[in-house]
């Protein structure tokens, strides 16, 4: 019952295109058909009530969810045009094109700096190319480089929590990403590492495309072009921020939005 | 119950549980003392270095622990890789709840329940009739080189007898390595195997060393599966190669006790070569424990 956005005609603008995707544990739906299109170079958020399917949405984007083989995925996803769940994908491939910052920071126990070109060692050293540059341009973008760029071979893991998930953003820029997802990317963070985060989002968003899931009403409308409403995994609108927030088409956006359910 | 019956009962317990600890205690240093006290005087550098002689009523035992040495060297290399890759396709690779996996996990806990006796004559049965026969066959055209008792076939049947160790020690030390290590590698596009490489493998690094050197002090310790397969009870060289038999301290102490020619002569030998046994897999132990902390500590910094 998800409202459709047509979704058939991809105009060249268009990032990604998400065609009636549905997710399934047995007979359990958990999402019932979800088509909606992220534009290059913007931010959408999206935003749902706890359990709505927000995390299972954005995990199906970079396949993350295939390590969860109990969830069955059907519809089409193309990303630029590759058919994202095709036959003969290349799945690493895929995933390095798309960054992904968790709900739990997730520095690996090791050097600042080791965090940040794991994903290059992982490429092989050939195609890293000179890695200081791209390590100081990530730090940047994610306002984290004033902070650590005297202790790069530090343990990560003696960051404050808010300078670990901006670890954890940076890492998901080095390999310079088409498109980032972030699964409430400040749900544990301090006000001035939420502003930080905020600020890095719109200094990258002409050049990626963002998706954030966010269970901050106020965030969605702070700094997303538009946003997607999630309910018990149904779409139930998507818009402009702008008209989502100030004059929403259904009553359930409505109430969620302005704080009477969710 | 009144209050002072609580009382009682509790410093009861008490009572009864320090004087079980106190019991373990007497025992060990009973134990150790008992051997210190007759095998200490007659450790020396010459015992340390020199072979037996006269029919072992005097010399060191050089060849004996040379030869321990050489066997868990041996076995190392053979448990570690095999375990480390049993313990990585069972956490990793195998899929959950898998019928194979079940039946993998339930022979390598029946193993660990296998009498050390058992092994030998399996590593007698399977490796020297079997194995080294075919390699006679195939290679020697039939002449006698390694279907025989040799240091190579024993290291492996304890490394059959240690597997488990390996195999337990690394799947724990992979189990728990947090999921969102794995999927912050997965995010940026690592493959399994560059995940287990890159994220699972360094910090599962002190739960593998700590298996080892449980494996090691193991196999240092048991005699029972090199009884038939390979060790030897007198001989004038060094093993220098993979189908020599070997002497092992073990085995040694336990040719001195049982088979010796003149048993008040041989006594303090046998002391001092238990005590250089003990003293070697203590030592082991008691790095594998050291080691297992700075590793702790190491992760937990993140260094
Ligand atoms: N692997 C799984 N097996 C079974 N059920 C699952 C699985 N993953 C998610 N679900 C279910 O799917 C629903 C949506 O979960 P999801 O994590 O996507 O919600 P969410 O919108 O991200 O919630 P939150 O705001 O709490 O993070 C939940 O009811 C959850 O229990
Ligand atoms: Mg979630």
């Amino acid at each position: 019952m998800g409202i459709s956005y047509d979704a058939s005609v991809p105009s060249p603008a268009d990032k990604l295109v998400v065609e009636r995707l549905r997710v399934r544990k047995g007979k359990n739906a958990i999402l019932n058909g979800v088509s909606l299109t992220v534009r290059g170079g913007e931010i959408l958020a999206l935003i749902g009530p706890a359990g709505s399917g927000k995390t299972t949405f954005l995990r199906c984007l970079n396949r993350l969810i295939d390590l969860e083989p109990e969830l069955a995925v059907e519809g089409r996803l193309r990303l630029d045009g590759l058919d994202v769940y095709g036959e003969g994908v290349d799945v690493p491939s895929l995933r390095r094109r798309i960054g992904m910052v968790f709900a739990v920071p997730n520095p690996l126990p090791m050097s600042i700096r080791d965090n940040l070109t794991l994903g290059l060692r992982i490429l092989g050293a050939a195609a890293a190319g000179p890695p200081s540059e791209r390590i100081e341009r990530s730090l940047k973008a994610a306002y984290l480089w004033d902070e650590v760029k005297d202790r790069l071979d530090d343990s990560a893991l003696k960051l404050s929590g808010g300078q670990q998930q901006r670890l954890c953003l940076a890492r998901s820029l080095m390999a310079g990403p088409e498109l980032l997802l972030l699964d409430e990317p400040c749900s544990g963070l301090d006000p001035i590492s939420t502003a930080k985060i905020e600020e890095a989002l719109q200094g990258l968003k002409s050049r990626i495309s963002v998706v954030l899931v966010t269970n901050n009403v106020k965030q969605a409308s702070r700094c997303s072009d538009r946003t997607a409403f999630l309910l018990m995994g149904d779409l139930v609108e998507m818009g402009e921020t702008g008209l989502i927030f100030t004059n929403p088409q259904n009553r359930r956006t409505a109430d969620y939005v302005s704080g009477r359910f969710g | 119950m009144s209050r002072r019956w609580i009382n009682r009962i509790t410093f009861l317990f008490m009572g009864l549980t320090g004087l079980a600890c106190a019991t373990v205690i007497l025992l060990v240093a009973l134990i150790l003392g008992h051997i210190a006290y007759h095998g200490v005087h007659h450790l020396s550098w010459e015992f340390l270095t020199t072979a037996p002689r006269a029919g072992m009523t005097e010399g060191g035992i050089f060849p004996a622990i040379f030869g321990t040495v050489f066997l868990v060297l041996l076995m190392t290399i053979a448990v570690v890789p095999l375990g480390v890759c049993t313990a990585v396709y069972l956490q990793e690779y195998a899929p959950a709840g898998s019928k194979l996996v079940h039946a993998v996990r339930l022979a390598i806990q029946n193993l660990a329940g296998v009498p050390a006796i058992v092994f030998g004559l399996f590593g007698l049965g399977f490796f020297i009739e079997f194995a080294g026969r075919s390699v006679d066959r195939l290679f020697y055209g039939g002449q006698l080189h390694f279907g025989q008792p040799a240091i190579l076939w024993a290291a492996l049947t304890m490394a059959l007898l240690t597997l488990p160790t390996v195999v337990v020690a690394t799947e724990e030390a992979l189990r728990v390595v947090p999921r969102g290590h794995r999927e912050a590698a997965y995010a940026l596009g690592a493959t399994r195997w560059q995940m287990v490489r890159y994220v699972l493998l360094p910090q599962a690094t002190g739960g593998i060393l700590t298996g080892t050197i449980l494996a090691v002090s193991r196999g240092a310790g048991e005699v029972a599966p090199i009884l038939f397969t390979g060790a030897a009870y007198y001989l004038p060289e060094l093993p220098r190669r993979l189908n020599h038999q070997f002497m092992e301290l073990g085995y040694h102490v336990y040719v001195m006790a049982t088979q010796s020619p003149d048993v008040d002569a041989t006594k303090p030998i046998l002391y001092a070569t238990v005590f250089v046994l003990l003293t070697l897999t203590f030592l082991l132990n008691f790095s594998a424990v050291v080691l297992r902390a700075r590793i702790r500590r190491r992760l937990a910094e993140g260094r």
